[in-house]
């Protein structure tokens, strides 16, 4: 009888518990899930958003394949998105590398590299593209310090790197928390345990770190990938696209094709390619740093 | 070991889920207007508000009507809403503004959504969009307190409607809001500074704009920190405007989809896009990386010519630090032995959407709107109404011979649903010659195909 009675308590808890959360859930639904589905939906129509949907099946689908843009896009943005997460894993593991030593004023610099994760990219993005004009600070310290005219926004070869140092820039501080907030984690008897027996400091970073943190690793990459897969307003603000669609990123040829161009069904169908290339991506991810969890 | 899944998590589970649909699927009403009334980068989107008389609860009607928000003139226009309502205390006018290039959109979405819509104003380049998909209304004369249509469009000037893209298919949707083409602007203390006289020095033809733009391009220590000529690369709507008009300087047809497509194939499209880069790659007076938008690089000083100025200009100038005294319209450039075209023609016109619930009004407010050409010349900006005084726009459009009386010599725009990708196309051909160093020969090849593909799909 009492257990019934606690049974029923339990669930009548968990059930206000749903309630609590509905609304998040409903946000949830009319935001994300239900703009998915029907998205997927559009995908196999033809539409311009007021003249009625006209079924097409996977023609949509077909014509990006054939579709040069497109395919200059998805290039751009793979590379965009490896290059830049490459630099950012790299430069935030050894960023929260240093941050665990006693170094002085650690704490303004820890905010210093924090703070543009803060601040809006839209923002960051008109500031920076001021100091990329070729009168513009950066082009003025290349050419006083280095003597070198740097076409940052105006050359298709430069501008692709132009745009991931300032996603770098801007991304780099967070990652770096998810680091060092492993990186706090690990028992400091593994190190110690290590310099008895001799080990200097890249056996512990080989051996006891990043063995460690592989769970940190997991989640850092797979979230670096969906984020930075998903740029859009930094390309919009800063270039456009160009020079060249050198920076057209699969975010910004989905906003063109469905809003400047009304070709709704077209763009669902490279949406539903940037979700199946993030699913594969992390699926792939996943198989390669198996949770021991 | 308990059951995570119960039948009241269930049960929750599909009364969310019902909420949620119900809530998407229903219409926006006042949430498209609401929305609307957020903060645009303009940051002036305001409303003529309710002139209601005090204590009287009647049925209003409400007209909503969306346009560009354009300093300084968004005033006059609020003033009109207000003036308007004065008369007809059972009338609302609502003026949503946007920034121009969002306008259309905006429209597009209240439209999809049968949200707040009845009337608008759109640029001739995008309005056929919205009369080819049928969701505007032909004009109605009673509104006008016309017996015809031929009365409503003598109204204007002649040719107006058309121009400024009210007409599609043998019928008029729309009545002109602003007629205006583009003339070349000079900053005619920069041609002092550089010993070239403001009167004499002006140039007629293409070579001498070039000559010109180089003695007052300024360089320091190898880089542009004056562009001698500019224009936003990035906006492909302004390169492929002017390219426009080099093309049909050049006597090819760049009005209609096939006119422009089977030009590609001529050697003289190639001319044309070598004048055009060619300003950036061989002749130095142009760095697009200087600066983005050529009106504000203009008024600023960044620039000693632009070629996308319309006489609304002069009332623009006045934001930026450069001063109206010391720059000047004058006619777009010749080529030596082209045709005598000058810069694009080009219009906004005011519609009624198909979704509107009190069409008439609508139409009377567009009407009542577009009645003070007299005033809004006062701006700089020209309504071709027939009761537009010719002295007025002498007095507030310095240089008016500039714009007027080229306006039977523009350019004429392209007339396409696809006016979006084909600007996009083009502004990418010029884009590859001048970033990538593609020649101009192999990016008009490339933007053959890319029209084809734009066309055929």
């Amino acid at each position: 009888m009492k257990r019934k009675k606690n049974s029923y308590y339990y669930n009548k808890l968990q059930n206000y518990g749903y309630i609590f959360i509905a609304p998040a859930i409903i946000m949830f639904f009319i935001f994300l899930i239900y703009p998915m589905i029907y998205s997927f939906y559009l995908s196999f129509f033809d539409w311009n958003l007021v003249g009625p949907k006209i079924f097409v099946g996977f023609k949509n689908f077909i014509n990006l394949l054939s579709d040069g843009r497109f395919l200059n896009s998805y290039k751009v943005t793979i590379y965009f998105t490896f290059l830049s997460l490459l630099i950012i894993m790299i430069l935030s593991f050894f960023l929260a590398l240093s941050f665990t030593a006693n170094i002085r004023f650690k704490n303004i610099l820890q905010s210093m590299v924090f703070l543009p994760v803060i601040c809006t990219m839209v923002a960051i993005a008109i500031v920076w593209k001021f100091m990329f004009q070729s009168t513009g600070l950066l082009s003025y310290i290349s050419s006083i310090i280095f003597h070198v005219k740097i076409p940052w926004l105006t050359s298709y070869t430069v501008a692709p790197y132009s745009m991931i140092f300032v996603y770098v820039w801007k991304a780099v501080g967070y990652y770096m928390v998810i680091f060092l907030a492993g990186l706090l984690n690990i028992p400091e008897v593994y190190y110690e345990a290590a310099e008895i027996d001799g080990a200097g400091f890249w056996s512990k970073l080989i051996y006891i770190t990043i063995p460690q943190l592989k769970n940190t690793i997991i989640l850092a990459f797979t979230s670096c990938v969906i984020f930075t897969f998903s740029a859009f307003e930094q390309q919009y603000v800063m270039t456009g696209g160009g020079p060249s669609r050198s920076t057209e990123v699969l975010g910004l040829l989905i906003y063109k094709e469905a809003f400047e161009y009304n070709k709704f069904g077209y763009g669902s169908a490279i949406s539903v390619m940037f979700f199946i290339t993030l699913l594969f991506f992390s699926i792939i991810q996943l198989r390669i740093f198996k949770s021991e969890t | 070991m308990k059951k995570l899944i119960t039948l009241s998590t269930v049960l929750i589970l599909v009364v969310t889920l019902i909420i949620t649909f119900s809530i998407v699927g229903c219409k926006a009403t006042t949430a498209t207007a609401t929305t609307a009334g957020a903060a645009t980068t303009a940051g002036a989107v305001t409303t003529a508000g309710a002139a209601t008389t005090a204590g009287v609860a009647t049925q209003k009607i409400k007209i909503t009507y969306v346009r560009w928000t354009q300093p300084p003139y968004d005033d006059m226009y609020l003033k009109f809403a207000k003036d308007f309502m004065a008369k007809n205390p059972n009338i609302e006018v609502e003026i949503l503004f946007y920034p121009d290039p969002d306008a259309p959109g905006k429209v597009k979405t209240a439209m999809s959504s049968g949200g707040a819509l009845d009337c608008f104003s759109v640029n001739n380049f995008e309005s056929s969009w919205f009369m080819a998909n049928n969701t505007v209304e032909e004009i109605m004369p009673s509104a006008f307190g016309k017996q015809s249509l031929q009365e409503v469009i003598d109204m204007w000037e002649p040719g107006s409607l058309k121009v400024t893209g009210g007409f599609y298919n043998d019928k008029y949707y729309g009545i002109p809001e602003e007629e205006a083409n583009y003339s070349a602007w000079i900053n005619t203390a920069y041609m002092k500074e550089v010993g070239l006289d403001p009167v004499k020095d002006i140039p007629t033809t293409w070579d001498e704009f070039v000559n010109v733009a180089k003695k007052m391009t300024v360089k320091k220590g190898g880089t542009i920190t004056r562009d001698g000529f500019a224009t936003n690369l990035k906006a492909s709507v302004f390169p492929f405007l002017i390219l426009s008009a080099l093309m049909e300087q050049k006597g090819l047809d760049w009005s209609t989809e096939q006119g422009l497509l089977s030009s590609l194939d001529k050697p003289e499209a190639i001319e044309a896009l070598k004048t055009f880069t060619g300003w950036a790659t061989t002749d130095g007076i142009w760095d697009p990386g200087l600066f983005d938008d050529e009106r504000e690089g203009f008024g600023n000083g960044k620039t000693a010519t632009f070629l996308t100025g319309g006489s609304w200009y002069w009332g623009v100038l006045k934001q930026y630090s450069v001063k109206n005294e010391d720059v000047m319209p004058f006619k777009y450039p010749r080529f030596k032995d082209g045709k005598d075209i000058g810069g694009v023609g080009y219009g906004y016109t005011s519609m009624v959407a198909k979704q509107s619930k009190n069409k008439e009004w609508a139409w009377k407010w567009l009407d009542y709107m577009s009645s003070f050409p007299n005033v809004i010349i006062t701006g700089g900006l020209y309504q071709p109404r027939k009761t537009l005084d010719p002295a007025l726009v002498k007095q507030y459009v310095p240089n008016s011979d500039v714009f007027v009386n080229e306006l039977p010599k523009a350019t004429v725009a392209l007339t396409s649903t696809k006016f979006n990708e084909i600007k996009d196309a083009v502004g990418a051909a010029i884009d590859r010659v001048i970033t990538k160093g593609m020649s101009n020969e192999d990016s008009i090849k490339q933007l053959k195909i890319d029209v084809t593909q734009i066309l055929t799909k």
